[in-house]
């Protein structure tokens, strides 16, 4: 197998600007009012004047052993061997909606009719790319640089082969990604904030 | 700061034709098994009220899976077209949808079969328990193909299994419906690990009951009023409802316990239950579906059959709230579900 | 709008009711089943339109500050696909760093093919606008404009030309057309005090703009600059700042916003009362003696009247009056003081749009004389713009009537010559103090188009309608003897006008941008591009239709430029490029100059000026407004509003990273992202918000979701509550931009100043945002 693919979040340099999913949905051919690949929310917590507002940007986490691979009844999620990510066979699937009791980040969205789609870590452009398309690249070798990442305002978001990504990352947040499923690893250094996201 | 947020997810996947194929996929597997129960019955008893429950409940078995299969698919928001390709497309064995439908479709093939033998031949019955016979003449008679009545019974004699065979079907028969009504709740309590509410020791059991119990009610109550079944049997089968009431009851008492421990979306759920939609729909699933059936029973029991408690309209009235809570419960199952939240810290 | 979300649940509802009449077609054998043929969206997997397009550059011009743009082009003129470009000035971080686009500017996809935009000229004619030719616009343009002259006097066709990809429309209204009235937007609608005072004490505009990356304390003053920002790179600079010097970010702010989330401190100070945070700040540095005695002594002047200023001004005082803890004011004013000069104040609007403006920023910048941080790195910073040529000087071009001379440069009338604003010219005005500051003032513009002294107007992708007194500029409008409106959408402005000029958007024109603060501390830059895609539907870009009214006034022989290209070109002549070499090869900006800091050395006097009694136009205006020259407190109300008990909130407006000014309002896309920012993207709504603590929501059995009603004593409006821990109790804001006269075809929301008279500033004519108000109507 190919190494796996991920993504790299540092919640101390997300703005919440949106610029990542407005992007993505460029990127891909989406209307405004339909549901997102990419999404960003402030999660707030507190009371005036103790408050924080920490924006959070998530997507298809390509994981490891994906729940929504598991259900699809029809084999149409794929987790990919060359670079891991999860792509979906919009030809043979019926929109059942299983993968989006499955997947615990919300990633799965239906529109168009019904069928799933979601984040293929922009190895095609539109709802349909993604499935069968060749090995994922890094920029430099020719691969599309993910929207959101080239989006990012604060450089935040950042996708590359995991290892890499670990590399970037302090000790905390590879400790943190090692213990999840999700193919995302998540800064999180300043005091106010230690750990986020996958905890059921 | 050391509070944490929580990142709610989307809610409600499902609609409500999810909810009433559950629903028609266990009173069709309850209302095989009432048949069976009905047939051995009947094997060792000269009450013609047998054979007229076993008919209606192959009967009902089948409409009830034909009604249901046809929302199962109406709730794919895909090309409907691509789910009749299922024994090519549903290749996921770890995905209990994908086992779940060649279940629906056995079963379909061996409950039809089983209400055919039943209904038609050359003993067919001519009473209301006929009805599929009854049905394919009178369509015959309007579109002008007799031989069809004729054929159906031809087959239905030729087919017809004896000795080990029938036995085998029997047995057959009774372990496809169970596994329906189980599947349905492992579809749900596969995802048991986001869904709290979908408990994957619990829903099994209470899924099997809240069939059973409905099915039981939807054949007896049809018997009893097509056939003026024998109230002697009404009660017999009514206490035997009773009783999967009450088993039901139990399992659905742990399952709300499981609540309380099951973390934020466990919370959730329950909030959810305890007030607006949630609380009406669990308020009206539990006094339809257990406390009202169980207490006219109980009323039934305690004032003789004489009481006007006893009347044919006051059983059937209670079957009827059996069967709506049996559909509540699959309502409140499907919008009450709450997936884990993300938690932000 | 209304289309939201319906198209898929008909398709649903439509799909469940066929699967009987469908099952039939399935057993027949027709079963054909790829996503394509059945019509849900592409199944061409190797489909990469974003990929395969051809790339051209942008210069962001949504919020106007030039953030270098990278576009997806098709073969046949769509722009598919849009970025930003590396290493750019404006929308990086800086040399070797990754160029994006924030919301607004990645709206421009959207913007280019919007099918909402105005299409076509228009003239009015029988009192309704018709679509009319270019050719018949001009021609009516002139026309009206010389019948105008003739009846009113140029002299009162208002100037309101701001948004303009070019500099010209300068040249025809003030040099050719001949009127003195002039209305822009930074002094008179933006932040008159922060950039007058600013100017006045030594640190021009530059007040806005810390020197971010070098600096280790910031402290953002009213701004939230991690959502509204003059181009990206402020938000990329404080990250920067915080990452690589391990900076102090400090935010003063009733707001819990973006920037409050990421700072060391946030200080949710009551409004309107930062100017007593200053001087408590300074009671502080000057007491434990951590100011910047050198710099006090050699380039400062009024030391000793700001010295007595502050004298009794305690942080125990302050606490009392800002709803602060006086701890937390000096911890702000020592980490400042000590960490200067590398550290910066960043005030803008915040601090500006308050009837107390003027000392409220009087005193926060005298802060930066104090500590000495003027235009030394980390601290505030001399901005200084690129040097280019004026092509009316330097074009070289062959006159008509002299086939084979060449002349250089254009010689230009001055037709307004001598001519006064009427705000300094007219009694009527003449208990303004800001007369003496400023040639007009944005809320006394409807007074003055009912004294007959304005009788028209250019209007420019300008929207005053959403800056000051609404109900007032939109009767003036109606009164109006000519409106010449040039932009993309339909708005209060051009609805009312009575000639609609249809403008390119940035990407079907050239453009070019010059400016001054950047990423780049110590580098001049130029930012550029041609068109990367022709103009869409029949728009044409401003500088044709500036020049299509030139020549039609018969000023033709002033534009010897066969096109904008050939004008940009002349301005690019001083640093040696073109705009061919700008945008091509992989970016489109050029770094052209280097310059230092501490360039107050190369000036006489004092670099710095606490006390302004010297600076006569100021005295003046300070003297009728009954203020003195040196810092000093001024409470609210003593210009303004006062909090009462029928009144008892306090509203003010604010920005989102989603909106500026007209550009893009009406996007969708944005506006639905807005929602979704605020969680409240499932109501069928899509205006603006008023945000709103708990605490006053309870009292007025207000819940999140509600409408509800805003009242001042000059006016109210109806918006949607957004219940919110994140604001201080007390007072309530919201986004500025919406509702009535809004670029928003349905007008959806408040416009925040339907709440509003002639409240201003009485220095600069500012208008004063800040409002009294009560909220009721919960449902």
């Amino acid at each position: 197998m190919g190494e796996q693919w991920g993504f790299y979040f540092d919640s101390d340099k997300c703005i919440g600007c949106h610029a990542c999913s407005v992007s993505c949905k460029q990127r891909h051919g989406r209307d405004p009012e339909q549901d997102e690949w990419r999404t960003v929310k402030n999660v707030t917590t507190g009371e005036f004047p103790d408050v924080s507002s920490l924006p959070i940007s998530m997507s298809c986490m390509h994981c490891s052993d994906a729940p929504c691979e598991k259900v699809c009844p029809c084999n149409s999620i794929q987790k990919r061997e060359e670079d891991g990510i999860v792509v979906v066979d919009r030809d043979s699937c019926i929109g059942c909606h299983y993968c989006g009791w499955a997947c615990p980040y919300g990633a799965p969205t239906y529109d168009d009719g019904g069928i799933m789609s979601k984040c293929n870590l922009c190895i095609g452009e539109g709802p349909g790319g993604g499935y069968g398309m060749p090995p994922r690249e890094e920029q430099e070798d020719g691969g599309a640089q993910p929207a959101c990442v080239d989006n990012c305002v604060g450089g935040a978001i950042e996708a590359g082969p995991v290892s890499e990504l670990k590399e970037k990352a302090s000790t905390k947040a590879v400790e943190q990604f090692e213990q999840e499923p999700a193919n995302v690893i998540v800064e999180a250094n300043r005091e106010d904030t230690n750990a986020f996201p996958y905890e059921a | 700061m050391t509070s944490f947020g929580l990142w709610w997810g989307g809610v409600g996947h499902w609609d409500v034709f999810v909810a009433i194929y559950l629903f028609l996929g266990g009173i069709s597997g309850g209302a095989f098994l009432v048949a069976s129960i009905a047939e051995w019955f009947g094997e060792r008893s000269d009450h013609e009220g047998y054979d007229f429950i076993t008919r209606w409940g192959w009967t009902l078995s089948f409409g009830t899976i034909v009604v249901g299969s046809w929302t199962l698919l109406a709730h794919l928001s895909g090309p409907f077209l691509r789910a009749f390709m299922f024994p090519v497309k549903f290749t996921n064995w770890t995905s209990w949808m994908a086992i779940g439908t060649w279940v629906v479709v056995t079963f379909s093939l061996v409950v039809m079969a089983r209400m055919i033998w039943a209904t038609f031949g050359a003993e067919a019955a001519e009473d209301p328990s006929g009805l599929p016979r009854h049905v394919v003449d009178r369509l015959g008679n309007n579109l002008l193909v007799d031989w069809g009545i004729d054929l159906l019974d031809w087959g239905a004699d030729r087919t017809r299994p004896t000795g080990l065979l029938r036995r085998l079907v029997q047995v057959g028969g009774v372990a496809l419906a169970v596994m329906l009504v189980v599947y349905t709740a492992l579809l749900l309590s596969a995802v048991s690990w986001m869904v709290p509410l979908w408990n994957e020791t619990l829903l099994p059991p209470l899924f099997v009951a809240s069939g059973f119990s409905a099915g039981i009610a939807m054949v007896v109550a049809v018997t009893y009023w097509q056939n003026d079944l024998d109230s002697h049997l009404v009660h017999r089968f009514g206490l035997l409802d009773d009783a999967v009431i009450v088993a039901e009851a139990l399992v659905l008492a742990a399952l709300l316990y499981t609540l309380t421990t099951g973390g934020y979306g466990a919370a959730r759920t329950l909030d959810g239950l305890t007030s607006g939609t949630g609380l009406l729909l669990l308020v009206g699933m539990i006094s339809a579906g257990l406390l009202l059936p169980l207490v006219i029973s109980a009323a039934q029991q305690l004032l003789g059959s004489e009481s006007a408690l006893a009347s044919k309209r006051v059983t059937t009235a209670k079957f009827g709230l059996v069967i709506t809570g049996s559909f509540l419960l699959r309502l409140l199952l499907i919008f009450t579900a709450v997936q884990q939240p993300i938690i932000v810290t | 709008m209304s289309s939201r979300s319906e198209n898929c649940l008909t398709r649903r509802s439509l799909l469940k009711a066929g699967v009987g009449a469908a099952t039939m077609a399935a057993l027949g054998g027709c079963v054909s089943d790829t996503a394509a043929e059945l019509g849900i969206g592409t199944t061409d997997r190797t489909a990469t339109p974003v990929a395969d397009a051809n790339t051209a550059f942008g210069n962001c011009w949504m919020c106007c500050h030039n953030c270098a743009q990278e576009v997806k082009v098709t073969d046949d003129g769509t722009v598919v696909g849009i970025t930003g470009v590396d290493g750019n000035p404006r929308g990086s971080a800086g040399p070797g760093t990754e160029g994006t686009l924030c919301p607004k500017g990645l709206g421009q996809l959207d913007k280019t093919h919007d099918p909402e935009r105005i299409k076509q000229p228009y003239i009015r004619v029988d009192g309704e606008l018709r679509e009319a030719t270019w050719e018949e616009a001009f021609e009516y343009t002139a026309e009206r404009l010389e019948a105008f002259d003739e009846e009113y006097g140029a002299e009162t066709f208002l100037d309101a030309g701001s948004w303009a990809e070019t500099p010209i429309f300068r040249t025809i209204w003030r040099d050719l057309y001949g009127t003195p009235e002039r209305i822009g937007r930074g002094v008179h609608v933006c932040a008159g005090a922060t950039f007058v005072s600013g100017s006045m004490m030594g640190i021009g505009s530059n007040n806005r703009i810390p020197d971010y990356q070098n600096s280790e304390y910031l402290i953002m003053w009213g701004r939230n600059p991690l959502e509204s920002f003059a181009g990206q790179f402020e938000a990329k600079g404080i990250l920067k700042a915080i990452e690589e010097n391990n900076a102090t970010l400090v935010t003063i702010d009733p707001q819990y916003t973006e920037t409050a989330e990421k700072s060391d401190m946030w200080l949710p100070i009551k409004p309107r009362t930062d100017g007593a945070l200053a001087l408590a700040m300074a009671n502080v540095i000057i007491e434990e003696e951590l100011y910047d005695a050198e710099f006090v002594e050699n380039h400062t002047y009024g030391f000793e009247a700001y010295q007595e200023a502050v004298a009794d001004r305690t942080p125990e005082w302050a606490a009392e009056i800002t709803d602060l803890d006086a701890d937390a004011i000096r911890d702000i004013a020592r980490g400042f003081a000590e960490a200067a000069p590398q550290a910066g104040i960043s005030v803008w609007a915040g601090t500006a749009q308050t009837g107390n403006s003027w000392k409220t920023t009087q005193n926060i910048n005298a802060l930066n004389g104090l500590v000495g941080n003027i235009d030394r790195p980390g601290g505030l910073r001399f901005w200084k713009s690129s040097p280019i040529a004026d092509p009316f000087e330097v074009c070289e071009w062959t006159p008509d009537d002299k086939a084979t001379e060449t002349t250089i440069g254009v010689d230009l009338p001055n037709n307004a010559e001598g001519k006064t604003p009427a705000f300094r010219k007219y009694d009527e005005y003449s208990d303004n103090p800001a007369r003496h500051i400023t040639g007009i003032a944005h809320n006394l513009v409807p007074e003055m188009v009912e004294n007959g002294h304005i009788n028209g107007m250019y209007c420019h992708h300008d929207m005053p309608l959403k800056d000051g007194n609404a109900e007032a500029w939109l009767k003036a409008l109606d009164e109006m003897e000519l409106v010449i409106a040039v932009d993309a959408y339909w708005n209060g402005i051009t609805r009312n006008a009575d000639v609609v000029f249809a403008d390119a958007t940035q990407l079907e024109k050239d453009t070019i941008g010059t400016g001054s603060w950047s990423s780049y501390s110590d580098k001049q830059w130029v930012v550029g591009g041609k068109a990367a895609v022709e103009p869409q539907f029949n728009t044409k870009p401003d500088w044709e239709i500036l020049t299509g009214i030139a020549e039609a006034m018969g000023w033709g022989e002033y534009f010897p430029w066969e096109d904008h290209e050939e004008f940009i070109d002349d301005q690019l002549s001083k640093v040696d490029l073109t705009l061919e070499e700008l945008s091509s090869g992989e970016a489109n900006y050029e770094l052209v100059g280097e310059y230092g800091y501490e360039q107050w050395r190369d000036s006489d006097g004092p670099a710095f000026k606490f006390d302004l009694d010297q600076v006569g136009p100021f005295t003046k205006a300070a003297e009728e407004a009954g203020m003195g020259t040196a810092p000093e407190w001024h409470p609210p109300g003593t210009y303004g509003d006062e909090l009462s008990e029928e009144y008892p909130l306090e509203f003010y407006d604010i920005r989102s990273v989603f909106f500026s000014h007209g550009s893009d309002q009406g996007i969708d896309r944005l506006l639905e992202q807005f929602a979704r920012k605020n969680d409240l993207e499932e109501k069928d709504y899509r205006g603006n918000y008023l945000h709103i603590n708990p605490i006053d929501a309870e009292a007025r059995d207000i819940e999140m979701g509600d409408i509800v009603t805003v009242e001042s004593k000059t006016g109210s409006g109806e918006l949607m509550a957004h219940v919110t821990e994140l604001i201080k109790p007390g007072v309530v804001t919201s986004e500025y931009g919406f509702g009535e006269g809004s670029t928003q075809q349905d007008y959806e929301g408040m416009n925040t100043m339907i709440l509003h008279d002639t409240q201003m500033d009485p220095i600069t004519g500012q208008p004063d945002r800040h409002l009294a108000v009560e909220v009721t109507g919960g449902e």
